[in-house]
């Protein structure tokens, strides 16, 4: 009935278009010197009406629907403003609008109702796009974003890479596709991929901090936007393509975009095929490797994906509406998937192949309606169904299936401006049903459901922008069949090994439990953004984010490969060796966060620096038991004594609460030396303390980084130096990694080939050929970062 | 204006929604365990090896139900009646409730049994209850049982002119609530014995011009369908027949001039009488016979009197259990796993015997040992045994599973364990009833610890 609703509303939208009226408004954008901006975007706030500067600065937009416009101006290398015009009947002519040139990247940020850019923004947003997008962009987006200033990767052997976003990741950083979730299995284990692609993305937002106004309670450390064209929003006939080739794993990448349409209809199809190898590596895989180890490649780290999206959508005058389809399919290797027990011998290696085949179907709908009159101004309908599903495959047969099958939806509802303020109501829905089958399904099946109303208003006060906004939802798990085994778990102290123990303690039954969760969580948020002088803001936000757990933390029981470990969910305790069912309530996680943020956004210097400090209770981690457990992988392989060898079992993790303590700072600084040079210097520096002591394990080691880049005329180039220290602030049992640089280079050349412009490419990476172990990495001792590798490659637009 | 509406409904959920701020409310539901079934080496280590003891209570139809690992009573049950004896299905999984005058047997579900997987035997544990199998005919009397199959001989009633049966069902039977298993019906009534053995069924036959209720033949039945064909009848006379037992070749029926033996070989049944001898004299003739399957030697009683009965080689010796004078025997039977016979009297003494087999029975090469060797006797009780209620007396249930005998002792109204392997009493649990009759109930071999 929901559905129906929208539904309703967009049919109501559409009957309310194409009330024209005559007001227009023309002008000229220049920067501050009076140079005309050429190429600068001009956008009417709240219409589906943009147009782009010519040569002498100059633009005209008419028909607008509203007598108090507002215009956005977008160009490169310029910070965005907005102006705001109360148009006469007669229209406007002859304005001049003025941008500050900015050495700071400036994107707007879709994931935000409002469509502010990062320098606008309360909270710190970063935005991957355009060429440093397609330089960047790597198979896995943990890998893609690794360079972004408070985001790390937790490089999965490269197949299966997700980002961490100030020391935060799984259940807690959101990732999204336009918006809507990905709906994979990705937050569940660090082996499973994120199912989106970035080669075909136009740009990834990186929103630090809890997001989870927008996006519920998810989005507590983060969200990761990947925004594409699917839907389009314009019709012009544009398209994008690329090749690559890679030296380290031989991977080809091919990969392109079009948009096109005709009258009111826009269209939209995009492809990529990727294939690699095993990547090289220049020691051994494994960081104490044995005697018969192999130098030089990490295995199974294949991977070979495809994949396509075919959108569509009806533009009308005051917005539009759009559906898509996108298909996914992908197969990697899953590396370090070493089945304790069995060491393969080399003859066995290619039949005990461990890889994972995902599929996915994507289906969204997009719309974005503006009204000229009423109360409502805008209404956002976003509408997704994803179904998902991912097998893991070891010697030829399917040991465990992922499946989840997820429906969103989310309506907007923007006000006009009341006294002001600019805002509206959100209304969230999403349904997850999971679903793991087979020898690793560490966590039950459950269906879980969201629903969620948020408020967001901002107002101008002279040059304090405030931000305030509230939500709350409703989260429900549902696990009919949440199992409690005895899985004779013991320890391994003293010389009791080699006896029998997982002999003594097992049990006749599984207990089964009916398990029905309902969480409430709230979250509210004030932020400010003081312009205290022209070309500097400083922004504050605090906020209060509560979390529901997620089914895999609470219900988990089960040998989880992907982590090496034997994970208990938070709804059993330990008992004597013995879980038993947890009596006690289980909390929500509670988030205290306090971010501030300075930025210097124009001029020949800029900056941002940013401070958070986020305090949250009740952070559900896992803690080392001690003990030690079956995988319950690999009876009957006729070994007479593996029964009692430790290398089938694993150590046994309990979802446990603490009260923990995260704060940082990041810091990014550009120069833009002169006008071919620009050197940007940027770092991150988390602490992640747990209270009482101890510290949260795979935190990011202190980063500094900088970058020299070469922009003039068809040529560009830059040269990267990152350094990553040594982690030595480590959890009970994790191991300490040393520091280790990468550099990395690239050069580019722009031409032009008939109506297209096509830029070929020579990147490196690591070209020290540096062994590095990735701290937040779960393999960490059994995958080192890829040796020096070398990328070709020829990208094209038109 | 729809958006309004939808506003208005936002604002009503949110109420909704607010309501419970930043709560957490957690419900669960236990369902019902799964057993185990996995393939490997662990899983059995909880069912109890000790086993259970099924005691009824004296002049009551309650049935009590007692974990050994650890004296508990699990539960009580009602029968329909008195019972007048107990005994146990072949697989020690169920409990007969045997209530001859009322023409009925009820079964206990002790809770233990095995599984066959195939490849290894799962032990099972659950708690025990009263099951709705049920025989009913007339006069249940001898229950008499192989490996595999019970035989419960109704003796029929000449009052009623109500004529004997045997019904020979396996814990399968009990267990599904079947009635499909094979009874045998005559035409007269007796006080008769049967011995299943697989299709066949060796049962007695009486005379119809008998002026006694025991029969003096056997018969070969064989099974077809839910009834039996009689095969044949020896002509080996067995007068006054009574007590019967089988091992894993003979099958042996008590008569007052000696022994019947039966043989068998594949479907052949051969018979032979195995006179009294010298030691039994005056009215003195085997009344009760126990076999086990896996002793050469049936054990006879006669009265007081102890024979040590080899059928193959046709010999009945004299087994010297150094009996107290004035003392008569209650109880008896084969324990720890057939590597003992235990006897109980009334005077209130356990005695050990070790069974030795045939080897030293036998006589040959010079030493003369003997079948069953005088191992130990063990005094139960100092109470005055005079004191012993009336119509009570000291009964004894064997443990399939290890080296315990269970006793239980009227007069203070105890239950002992004996250790039959020490020859001492190593535990007494008082009841809070006059105990009656008591069998034991598990599982005899626990599965292994199948390792992989």
């Amino acid at each position: 009935m929901f559905k129906k609703t929208i539904l309703a509303c967009l049919v109501a939208g559409s009957l309310l278009s194409g009330q024209a009226g005559a007001e227009s408004i023309s002008g000229v954008v220049t920067d501050s010197a009076g140079k005309p901006v050429a190429g600068a975007k001009v956008t009417v706030v709240g219409e589906n009406q943009h147009t782009l500067t010519d040569e002498a600065g100059r633009f005209n937009v008419s028909q607008l629907l509203m007598q108090n416009a507002e215009l956005h101006i977008e160009a490169p290398r310029y910070a965005h403003r907005n102006f705001r015009f109360a148009v006469p009947q007669q229209g406007l002519t002859d304005v001049s609008l003025v941008l500050l040139n900015s050495a700071i990247e400036v994107i707007d940020v879709k994931a935000s109702p409002f469509h502010a850019s990062a320098t606008e923004s309360a909270l710190p947003v970063s935005v991957l796009a355009g060429d440093a997008l397609k330089m960047r962009q790597a198979s896995t987006l943990g890998d893609t974003l690794k360079n972004e200033v408070g985001v790390h990767s937790n490089f999965y052997g490269g197949v299966a890479s997700s980002p961490i976003i100030r020391g935060l990741d799984g259940p807690r950083v959101l990732i999204t596709q336009n918006g809507l979730d990905a709906g994979d299995a990705s937050r569940v284990g660090p082996d499973h991929s994120v199912a989106s692609e970035a080669s075909t993305a136009t740009q990834i937002e990186v929103l630090r901090g809890p997001a989870t106004l927008f996006y519920g309670s998810g989005a507590i450390g983060g969200v990761v936007n990947v925004v594409d064209e699917r839907i389009p929003t314009d019709n012009s006939t544009r398209a994008e393509w690329m090749l690559q080739r890679e030296s380290v794993n031989n991977e080809k990448l091919a990969a392109g975009s079009l948009v096109t349409g005709v009258d009111n209809i826009g269209l939209y199809v995009d492809g990529f095929w990727r294939d690699s190898d095993d990547y090289r590596i220049p020691g051994f895989a494994e960081a104490q490797p044995d005697d018969d180890a192999v130098k030089g490649r990490v295995g199974s780290s294949a991977a070979t994906a495809k994949g396509f999206t075919l959108g569509g959508s009806y533009l009308l005058d005051n917005g539009y509406v759009g559906v898509s389809y996108g298909r996914l399919e992908r197969e990697y290797g899953i590396p370090g998937h070493s089945h304790g027990g069995h060491e393969e011998s080399d003859a066995h290696t290619a039949e005990e192949r461990v890889y994972a085949d995902l599929t996915q179907n994507r289906y969204q709908l997009l719309s974005e309606l503006n009204f000229s009159s009423g109360l409502i101004r805008t209404v956002n309908t976003r509408l997704a169904f994803t179904d998902y599903g991912h097998s893991e495959i070891e010697a030829g047969v399917v040991g465990t299936t992922f499946q989840n099958q997820s429906r969103e939806a989310r309506l907007e509802i923007l006000h006009r401006p009341y006294q002001d303020w600019r805002g509206g109501l959100s209304l969230h829905y999403k349904f997850s049903d999971f679903e793991a089958v087979g020898e690793e399904a560490f966590t039950p099946p459950s269906e879980t459901q969201m629903l969620a109303l948020g408020w967001m208003e901002e107002r101008h006060f002279g040059p304090w922008l405030v931000q305030l906004g509230a939500r709350v939802e409703r989260v429900t798990i549902d696990a009919a069949d949440v199992l409690l085994p005895d899985i004779g778990a013991h320890g391994h102290d003293g010389d009791d090994h080699g006896h029998d123990h997982g002999h003594s303690n097992a049990a006749e039954f599984i207990r089964v439990f009916d398990v029905n969760q309902r969480f409430t969580p709230y979250s509210v948020s004030a932020g400010t953004v003081w312009d205290f002088t022209e070309g500097y803001n400083l922004g504050l936000s605090v906020s209060r984010s509560q979390r529901a757990p997620a089914a895999s933390e609470l219900l988990s029981f089960g040998a989880h490969i992907g982590t090496a470990s034997y994970e208990v969910g938070a709804l059993f305790v330990l008992d004597d060796d013995e879980f038993v069912l947890n009596t006690l309530p289980i909390e929500m996680e509670v988030a205290n966060n306090l971010d501030i943020t300075l930025r210097k956004f124009s001029g020949n210097t800029g900056f941002v620096l940013n401070a958070f400090y986020n305090r949250i209770d009740n952070y559900y981690y896992q803690q080392n038991t001690g003990l030690f457990a079956e995988s319950g992988h690999d009876h009957d392989h006729g070994e007479d004594d593996h029964g009692h060898s430790h290398d089938a079992e694993l150590p046994v993790y309990l979802f446990t609460t603490a009260d923990v303590t995260l704060h940082g700072l990041e810091a990014q600084f550009s120069w833009q030396i002169n006008d071919p040079f620009k050197l940007t210097l940027q770092g991150d520096y988390i602490r992640a303390r747990i209270q009482g002591g101890g510290d949260l394990p795979r935190t990011p080691p202190l980063r500094l980084a900088a970058e020299l880049a070469y922009e003039l005329d068809a040529l560009s180039a830059d040269l990267r130096a990152t350094r990553y220290f040594k982690q030595d602030k480590v959890s009970e049992l994790e191991q300490a990694t040393a520091g280790y640089t990468l550099l990395d280079a690239s050069v580019s050349y722009r031409f032009d080939l008939g109506a297209q412009q096509l830029t070929a490419y020579i990147k490196g990476q690591n070209l020290t050929d540096e062994e590095a172990r990735v701290h937040t990495s779960f393999l960490k001792d059994l995958t080192p970062l890829p040796g020096r590798s070398v990328a070709v490659g020829i990208r094209g637009s038109f | 204006m729809l958006q309004t509406k939808l506003s208005l409904a936002a604002l009503l959920i949110g109420t909704s929604l607010l309501s419970a701020c930043g709560d957490s409310t957690t419900n669960i539901v236990e369902k019902d365990p799964i057993p185990v079934e996995d393939d490997h080496d662990h899983g059995h280590d909880d069912v109890s090896a000790a086993g259970r003891l099924v005691i009824s209570a004296k002049d009551s139809n309650l049935l009590s139900v007692y974990e050994l690992s650890d004296g508990s009573l699990l539960d009580s049950f009602a029968v329909a009646d008195i019972p007048s004896a107990l005994a146990a299905s072949p697989a020690h999984r169920y409990a007969l409730a045997i209530q001859r005058t009322t023409d009925r047997v009820e079964f206990i579900d002790g809770g233990l049994y095995q599984e066959d997987h195939v490849d290894h035997l799962h032990d099972y544990q659950q708690d025990p209850e009263l099951v709705s199998f049920v025989l009913s005919n007339s006069r249940p009397t001898h229950i008499t049982a192989s490996d595999s199959q019970l035989a419960v001989f109704f003796d029929g009633d000449a009052a009623s002119s109500t004529p004997a049966a045997v019904a020979v069902i396996t814990d399968a039977d009990i267990t599904t609530d079947s009635n499909g298993y094979p009874v045998l019906n005559y035409s007269l009534n007796m006080h008769g014995a049967a011995q299943p053995r697989g299709d066949y069924l060796l049962s007695t036959v009486r005379d119809a011009n008998s002026a006694t209720t025991l029969p003096d033949k056997v018969a070969v039945y064989e099974q077809h369908g839910d009834h039996y064909h009689e095969e044949l009848v020896f002509d080996e006379l067995c007068p006054g027949l009574h007590g019967s037992a089988q091992n894993e070749h003979f099958i042996s029926f008590g008569c007052t001039d000696g022994v019947l033996l039966i043989e068998q070989e594949g479907t052949t049944f051969t018979a032979s009488k195995l006179a009294n001898t010298a030691d039994i004299t005056g009215t003195m003739r085997i009344g009760t016979l126990v076999g086990d399957m896996h002793a050469e030697h049936f054990v006879g009683f006669a009265g007081t009197s102890v024979f040590a009965i080899h059928a193959h080689d046709g010999e009945m010796d004299l087994i010297d259990w150094q009996a107290t004078q004035g003392a008569t025997l209650t109880g008896y039977g084969f324990a720890d796993k057939g590597s003992k016979f235990v006897l109980l009297d009334s005077l209130g003494y356990l005695t050990i015997l070790h069974y030795l087999g045939h080897e030293h029975g036998h006589g040959h090469e010079g030493t003369d040992e003997a079948a069953f060797e005088f191992a130990a006797k063990v005094q139960l009780t100092t109470a005055d045994v005079s004191t012993m209620p009336q119509g009570s007396r000291f009964e004894l249930a064997i443990s399939a599973s290890d080296d315990k005998v269970y006793v239980i002792n009227p007069i203070d109204q105890t239950l002992l364990t004996v250790d039959t392997a020490d020859a001492e009493v190593v535990a007494t649990k008082q009841l809070n009833f006059m105990p009656h009759k008591l069998v034991w109930l598990g599982i005899a071999e626990p599965a292994e610890a199948h390792n992989h």
